[in-house]
């Protein structure tokens, strides 16, 4: 946790930042799970502090990804003898997972078409958060 | 030679005489095709600008006055909250609309100008947001045709999309301000009222294939003047929907609103000045623009991207890209659409530009910053990219009545990137002034429409609130709340059952369980939706219609590691009698979807379907089933605290499976209560079969993905390049020239990509009520059988 983190709205709770294992100041937390260390220009596990590559690119580069079919997670809650059954077609849908590969953590999970691109989703410019977090940090 | 001469002289002269009496043929014919319109259309440029005005001199010289005066600017602006306030209250207790009667609705006031300068607390801030256009259309044919007028105690009036609303089963009404003659400012009024003429009752057709089927549609125009409602114009739109009772008191109600908003006002004139309102309404566009401005500021620069993929256009089951990318810089922000699928020519799912950016003003306010004053001008930092012709910015001779469907994704998409992006700042300290950080809320409106004749003989058409009470997403220190609000909609109700049922002849079998199962798993999980079990009885004709998507992609996701919702059915009990089952053997009938579903207690043919079914003509004590969605999880369900599953076990919001397949809960099989140990290692073992089973990134990237679609999905929209649209996995076209997609000449041409029909058939819906039999209706005990068939 960092200094300047205040409970809001009077909920006495660390929420998610409460399991947070690393607190360095030169690391800007961009998710509860992953940071960047703001010196190497590299994304780190905010967990169990493993470094996740190059912070210039994806995050998810730096992980493992897990593909699994859909309905081991949202099962068919009316049994299977329908069409349409609470869980998605497998057809259409894939659940990828995103682990740490240290800790295990799962940090992200995105559903997409099989095959479709996943999405680079978090890019912050690191000149900007130089600028902005650094200074503050020192 | 001479008479040659003046013969070829003469030539000469009729030459030019004749290229004389060409051009001047050429200028008159010009001058009467310019100056006749032959249709006074929508226009593009003022719909896909959402910018506010300049700065006025009236504007500059009212601010100049209040520049001392801050404690009348303070009151005034309040006066003007208050006033909206009070005119959303009003509308409510008035309003023939059941929806209205709920909340589906806003208030507010504009400036002269048409900019959306304060909205009332609660209602559908997007409604009004859609407002600016048709008031500024108004304005510049005052300025530009010098036989149009606008006088004090004018009406007007609108509910065409393509002009300025979501779709026209919205209507408005609007009164121009005026002080000592002058036009300073605007009240309005803006209603979801239901039945409007369109091919299905309901007001939403997910049937119609063109903007022909979608009902009556009126551009911004004036329908009364002195405070009086042109009757003649009144008996022409009833003349063009079903629900006749309903188009004629809902506008007298709006007119009443508009009244008290206006007799309001003109106290607030008389006790302080009209430069106060005009400077007040002023003052909150430009804070507002200000303080987004520097909220922004303090988010970090990048490039945050996310997208969600829509099935179904509710008459095809297809896979429709909507996606999104963010980029901040400095104090602007630019949230692109480009590489969406391409608009329906024949589908009712397009929403225009102006609708997206609408519910936007809605995701910003009440989703990010619901401290900021509720103004347009909240959108005046944002840049807005979409590609012509595509589902999020059409051609206007496409149907959009079910917009939403497609907006209510762009509404994801952005909360996604918006929690993307603004993270890090938020446990920082916050300088971006995020009320929050959350996953997805239920994305949609899971609804079910109706329509037919009621046991007191109306004739009827509405979609029942239950849309109002969509789930929250998890925040990132506590469970998102069950059934909410919708996406769309600040503070809304679902109703009182107990109203419905002795205005419409609805039993609503079951309608307040929440359903097992269906959050989005996390640390924390996402709000539960409830379901509805529900039947009509006492009546001659009675249909429903199921709107919504996301019957097998889920379209509301996690955050940070949660899930996702799941995806939902429709369901019907077909040939079932409830009133016959609850009379014979109530012992053994359930209540719970799932049950209902699983153990079938009704007699009768049970099915799933997707959630687009179009108008499905009911007999009495049929039983149609519909569960409202989920809210996304946050964070890695691994992580979320054993007493919290072991409650939610305890309440039913999950079941023993997930306890122990998705949170790896170890407890005791009687008293429930979690074995900390036995949870910590099972908890160790999920970790280790995630590490055998995860494979490096790169290495799953070479195995996993494909150049283009793969050949079994109806897809649309870009795959890897967003400048190549696809229409159906084979096909593409360049985003620069997108045409529109008429699926019924798609479905015939690619019949192996759908595995389900349109459903159902175009009904034949037009019933005649003169030759509905009254007599038979069968009123049972608890109706005033007198009623029925009174009309």
């Amino acid at each position: 946790m960092t200094e300047t983190y205040q409970p809001r709205n009077g909920v006495e709770d660390e929420g998610i930042e409460a399991d947070v294992g690393l607190d360095r100041e030169n690391v800007f937390p961009v998710t509860p799970y992953l940071g960047i260390d703001m010196v190497a220009e590299l994304w780190l596990c905010r967990k169990c502090g493993e470094e996740l590559g190059d912070a210039n690119e994806s995050y998810k580069r730096g992980l493992l990804v897990n593909e699994r079919d859909p309905d081991e997670v949202h099962r068919p809650l009316i049994g299977e003898e329908y069409k349409y059954t609470y869980a998605p077609d497998a057809d259409w849908c894939r659940l990828l997972e995103y682990y740490c590969p240290s800790c295990a953590t799962q940090v992200e999970t995105e559903y997409l078409p099989p095959g479709h691109p996943p999405a680079n989703d978090i890019q912050p410019d690191l000149d900007w958060l130089r600028e902005n977090h650094m200074e503050e940090a020192q | 030679m001479t008479d040659e001469h003046d013969k070829s002289a003469d030539g000469g002269r009729m030459q030019r005489k004749k290229e004389t009496d060409e051009e001047s043929v050429v200028e008159e014919m010009t001058e009467f095709l310019e100056g006749r319109t032959m249709f006074d259309g929508p226009d593009r440029d003022l719909m896909l600008d959402h910018k506010m005005e300049a700065r006025s001199n009236r504007e500059e010289r009212a601010l100049a006055k209040l520049e001392d005066d801050e404690v009348t600017r303070m009151v005034v602006q309040n006066r003007l909250q208050s006033i909206s306030d009070e005119a959303m209250e009003m509308s409510m207790s008035i309003a023939a609309s059941p929806s209205v009667r709920w909340g589906d609705l806003v208030c507010g006031v504009m400036t002269r100008e048409g900019d959306m300068a304060v909205a009332s607390s609660a209602g559908v801030l997007l409604f009004l947001a859609m407002q600016s256009a048709p008031i500024k259309r108004i304005m510049r044919k005052w300025r530009e045709e010098d036989d149009y007028e606008i006088n004090e105690g004018d009406i007007f009036h609108h509910n065409d999309a393509r002009y300025g609303q979501i779709h026209n089963t919205d209507l408005s009404t609007y009164m121009p301000v005026f002080d000592d003659g002058e036009l300073i400012a605007w009240v309005c009024i803006v209603c979801h009222e239901g039945e409007i003429g369109a091919t299905e009752a309901a007001g939403m057709p997910a049937d119609a294939e063109s903007p022909y089927d979608e009902g009556l549609k009126i551009q911004p125009m004036k329908i009364g003047t002195d405070y009086e409602i042109d009757e003649e114009l009144v008996t022409f739109f009833q003349n063009s929907v079903r629900d006749k009772k309903m188009m004629k008191a809902d506008h007298q109600m709006r007119l009443a609103v508009a009244m008290r908003m206006l007799e309001r006002v003109d106290n607030v004139i008389e006790e302080y000045d009209a430069d106060a309102i005009v400077g007040s309404l002023r003052h909150s566009l430009e804070t507002a623009e200000q303080e987004a401005r520097s909220r922004i500021e303090n988010i970090p620069d990048g490039t945050y991207s996310t997208t969600n993929f829509v099935d179904s256009n509710l008459k095809d089951d297809l896979l429709m890209k909507v996606p999104c990318e963010l980029t901040v810089h400095g104090d602007e922000m630019t949230l692109s659409f480009e590489g969406a699928a391409p608009a329906f020519a024949d589908r009712a799912t397009n929403s225009q530009l102006a609708s997206l950016k609408g519910q936007l003003v809605q995701t910003f306010v009440s989703f990010l910053w619901p401290d900021m004053l509720t103004s347009q001008a909240v959108l005046e930092p944002i840049n807005f990219e979409a590609d012509s012709g595509s589902i999020v910015d059409p051609p206007e001779e496409v149907p959009n009545a079910q917009s939403m469907q497609t907006f209510f994704d762009g509404h994801a998409i952005v909360e996604r990137v918006l929690q993307f992006s603004t993270y890090g700042q938020f446990v920082e300290g916050n300088d971006a002034k995020m009320t929050d950080v959350h996953a997805n809320h239920y994305t949609n409106i899971n609804a079910i429409g109706y329509g037919g004749f009621t046991q007191h003989g109306d004739q009827v058409g509405n979609v029942l609130t239950d849309l109002n009470a969509a789930p929250g997403g998890a925040r990132w220190n506590r469970d998102g709340l069950h059934s909410q609000t919708s996406p769309a909609l600040s503070m809304g109700d679902t109703g009182e059952g107990e109203l419905y049922e002795e205005e419409y002849p609805l039993v609503l079998f079951s309608r307040n369980r929440l359903t097992t199962d269906i959050e989005g798993f996390g640390k924390y999980r996402g709000g539960h939706g409830h379901h509805q079990v529900l039947s009509h009885k006492d009546t001659p004709f009675w249909a429903w219609q199921m709107m919504g998507t996301g019957s097998r992609f889920p379209r509301s996701w996690g955050l940070f590691g949660g899930y996702g919702g799941p995806v939902y059915p429709t369901a019907k009990i077909q040939g079932s009698d409830l009133f016959k089952d609850m009379e014979e053997r109530p012992e053994d009938l359930e209540y719970e979807i799932q049950g209902i579903m699983k153990n079938k207690p009704f007699d009768g043919e049970y099915s799933t379907w997707d959630l687009g079914r179009q108008t499905d003509i009911a007999a009495e004590g049929e039983i149609f089933l519909l569960t409202q969605g989920a809210g996304g999880g946050l964070g890695d369900p691994l992580e979320r605290d054993p007493d919290a599953v072991a409650d939610d076990l305890e309440e039913g919001l999950i079941t023993e499976w997930t306890a122990e397949n998705i949170y790896a809960v170890s407890y005791d099989e009687e008293t429930k209560q979690p074995d900390e140990a036995e949870t910590e290692s099972l908890r160790e073992d999920e970790k280790k079969r995630r590490l055998e089973e995860g494979v490096p990134y790169d290495e799953f990237i070479d195995e996993w993905q494909t150049e283009s679609p793969p050949d079994h999905l109806p897809y649309f929209g870009s795959w890897d390049n967003k400048s190549e649209i696809y229409r159906g996995p084979n096909m593409t076209m360049p985003a620069d020239s997108i045409q529109p997609v008429t699926m019924n000449v798609f479905r015939e041409n690619n019949p192996e990509l759908f595995d389900t029909p349109i459903y159902p058939p175009s009904p034949e819906w037009q019933g005649d009520v003169d030759e509905l039999d009254y007599e038979d209706v069968d009123t049972g005990d608890h109706r005033d059988s007198d009623k029925a068939g009174s009309d």
